[in-house]
């Protein structure tokens, strides 16, 4: 049975619709990479999975975690969930994280306040779990607090604090995205260390392809409030089945030759709310065909990928760093 | 020395600079002042030169200025604030009858404005619609309403039409006497100082609910109350704190009216007193003791923010 199935979920505020029916299922221990560009539905996803949608935010279909429905969930179900259940990494340590209470207040708060365990136990599990994070002098840092802290130590400290209530499933929304390039690698070889280790299952919110690719199993890439397409991460490098997948593979600066300007996606991206007959990239695609503007594609299976569009099986392998989509 | 020693050491040494300045600047206002004390004590029959020229040297009122200062400053510092021209007796007496009260209603009064204004400030935050609306009404017509004009309005409707409260005094020695004749006056200073604490509290206690670690908080299954009050009620008591401790410090000001409205013999109406009859060597102590009640009020505020925000102390708090 699947750790956590995400059913025909729309999210709407005020009427305007932000999610448009998203469905996915994730296996116990498996690491899922949700991706797409600002605007795109990837974190609204992530927050109606926690529960965390802003104040107006409307959730309709079905979200069901080991076994509890968790949009009809009660308090107290929703407390057992966020406490053992799901754990939240967010995107950045320095506002997810109070700055008048010390780093030891942080981390204990869960195990004092959720499970009633004492100061000294509490303490010593925080130590513990800060050195898993390889934090050193995890002893000390305890009473620092988070203004005394750089960025990627403090995400570690996320990280930790996210551990410590010993969670099923882990959700990080663009955990490395307000960090810089060597600590992002950190970050992620510690997430996926102790993913592997613990046997975690793991939603990793990114606009970031290729590093999504590289730590995950499985890619959604989301478009406009809908995911386009589905795919195992080994094969969506080589052959990606949605235009957009495609363009955003394309857009990627080569590693080897430079090139004079980085390649775009033309066009401007269309947001969730915008009313659109047919495919939500059409107005985009460099394969649009007369089909694309007036019907509205499902996602549907074409080899060994899940992809919305009619033309998926046309979707050409793109080249990094070439301009293929400069004719538009 | 540790951060939080020097940072104390400093809120020390700018607490006794502020009192000195203004010790200087209550003395040489006076001095400035209208009304020659002389001519108060003659009460108005003529004086010979020779007569007023001894009255003047037992006030000390016969030296130039910047000398006379440092005596007073001398002598205030052994408890010695001269003896009063229109009671004429020792003016440190005088305080020492009149003071009590006065503590008292501050006390009370400070009570009241955190109490109350934390209270709506969290009521308002929490409850938007019909009771946040009702407490923004409540507090408008609050800060609108000068303090006497509070009295009046209380002591015509709780003290003469109902009865609950006694019209006039400043009650016994015990506590039940000295609250039973403080409540209504403390209210009347407090009502300005809720409401502008009560919205300071809204506004802030809504920023801070909206901060992601407030999130955090409830995503790991901390219940919504406990989240509140930790996170939420917790951060915002920084600005509060702030409102609650300059509110206080303008209410010692505000005592003046609302004693002389509700005849307590306090520090404020003896301020009144003595200014009416032009009683230097008295508006000289009562100022000043109102003024150190200001200027500590504020520095315990300074301390408190160190307590209540860590990173005040290496001076990098930006928010």
């Amino acid at each position: 049975m699947s750790l956590l199935t995400v059913d025909d979920l729309d999210v709407a505020i005020g009427g305007t619709p932000i999610l448009r029916s998203v469905s996915f299922a994730l296996e116990p221990g498996e690491a899922l990479g949700i991706v797409g560009e600002s605007g795109s539905g990837k974190s609204m996803t992530a927050r109606a999975i926690a529960r965390l949608l802003p104040r107006g935010a409307v959730a309709t279909g079905k979200i069901t975690f080991d076994g509890t429905e968790l949009l009809a969930a009660g308090t107290a179900d929703m407390r057992r969930v966020r406490d053992g259940g799901i754990s939240l990494v967010f995107q950045d340590p320095r506002a997810a994280i109070n700055p008048v209470r010390s780093i030891g207040d942080f981390l204990a708060e869960g195990l004092r306040t959720n499970r009633k365990i004492g100061k000294a136990e509490a303490r010593r599990r925080a130590v513990q779990v800060l050195e898993e994070v390889r934090i050193s002098r995890a002893e000390a840092r305890l009473a620092a607090y988070p203004h005394q802290l750089s960025g990627g130590l403090l995400q570690r400290v996320m990280i930790a604090a996210a551990l410590l209530s010993e969670p099923r499933l882990i959700l990080a929304d663009e955990p490395t995205t307000a960090l810089d390039v060597t600590t992002q690698a950190e970050i992620m070889a510690i997430l996926e260390e102790l993913r592997r280790e613990r046997g975690l299952a793991s939603i990793f919110i990114t606009h970031d392809l290729e590093l999504a690719a590289a730590t995950c199993d499985r890619i959604a890439v989301m478009y406009a409030g809908e995911l386009v397409e589905v795919q195992a991460a080994e094969t969506l490098l080589e052959r990606p089945h949605h235009p957009y997948t495609a363009a955003l593979l394309a857009a990627r600066p080569g590693m080897t030759e430079r090139v004079p300007r980085l390649p775009a996606i033309p066009g401007r991206p269309l947001a969730a709310g915008d009313p659109i007959e047919g495919c939500r990239f059409a107005p985009r695609c460099p394969l649009v065909i007369d089909r694309c503007r007036s019907e509205h594609p499902a996602l549907a299976p074409c080899e060994q990928s899940l992809s919305r569009c009619w033309r998926a099986a046309d979707v050409k392998v793109p080249e990094a760093g070439a301009e293929q989509l400069d004719h538009a | 020395m540790g951060p939080l020693g020097k940072y104390l050491l400093r809120s020390v040494i700018r607490l006794v600079i502020a009192l000195f300045v203004t010790s200087a600047i209550v003395f040489g206002a006076l001095y400035l002042a209208p009304g020659d004390p002389i001519s108060q004590l003659a009460g108005g029959r003529p004086l010979t030169p020779q007569q007023e020229k001894t009255l003047r040297a037992e006030y000390n009122l016969d030296r130039p200025l910047p000398e006379r200062y440092v005596d007073y400053l001398g002598d205030v510092l052994h408890g010695n604030f001269g003896t009063s021209i229109a009671f004429q007796q020792p003016v440190s007496e005088l305080i020492k009858s009149r003071i009590g009260t006065t503590i008292w209603l501050l006390i009370l009064t400070s009570i009241l404005i955190a109490v109350a204004g934390v209270g709506l400030g969290v009521l308002a935050a929490r409850r938007p619609g019909f009771i946040d609306d009702s407490v923004l009404i409540s507090t408008t017509i609050g800060l609108a309403t000068p303090s006497f004009v509070v009295a009046a309005v209380l002591i015509a409707v709780f003290a003469v039409d109902l009865g609950w409260f006694p019209i006039f005094g400043s009650g016994g020695s015990s506590v039940g006497s000295k609250v039973e004749h403080l409540t209504l006056p403390a209210i009347a200073l407090s009502l300005a100082s809720i409401g502008f604490v009560a919205r300071t509290g809204r506004t802030s206690l809504r920023v801070e609910q909206r901060r992601d670690y407030f999130n955090t908080a409830i995503s790991r299954g901390i219940p919504e109350r406990t989240a509140f009050r930790r996170h939420v009620l917790r951060n915002a008591m920084i600005p509060i704190s702030t409102a609650i401790g300059l509110s206080i410090a303008s209410i010692v000001v505000g005592t003046t009216v609302v004693e002389v409205a509700f005849g307590l013999n306090g520090l404020g109406s003896l301020l009144v007193q003595s200014v009416l009859r032009s009683d230097f060597p008295t508006v000289q102590a009562v100022s000043l003791i109102l003024v150190v009640t200001f200027v500590v009020v504020n520095t315990l505020v300074d301390i408190l923010y160190v307590l209540l925000d860590p990173r005040v102390e290496l001076g990098t708090a930006n928010r």
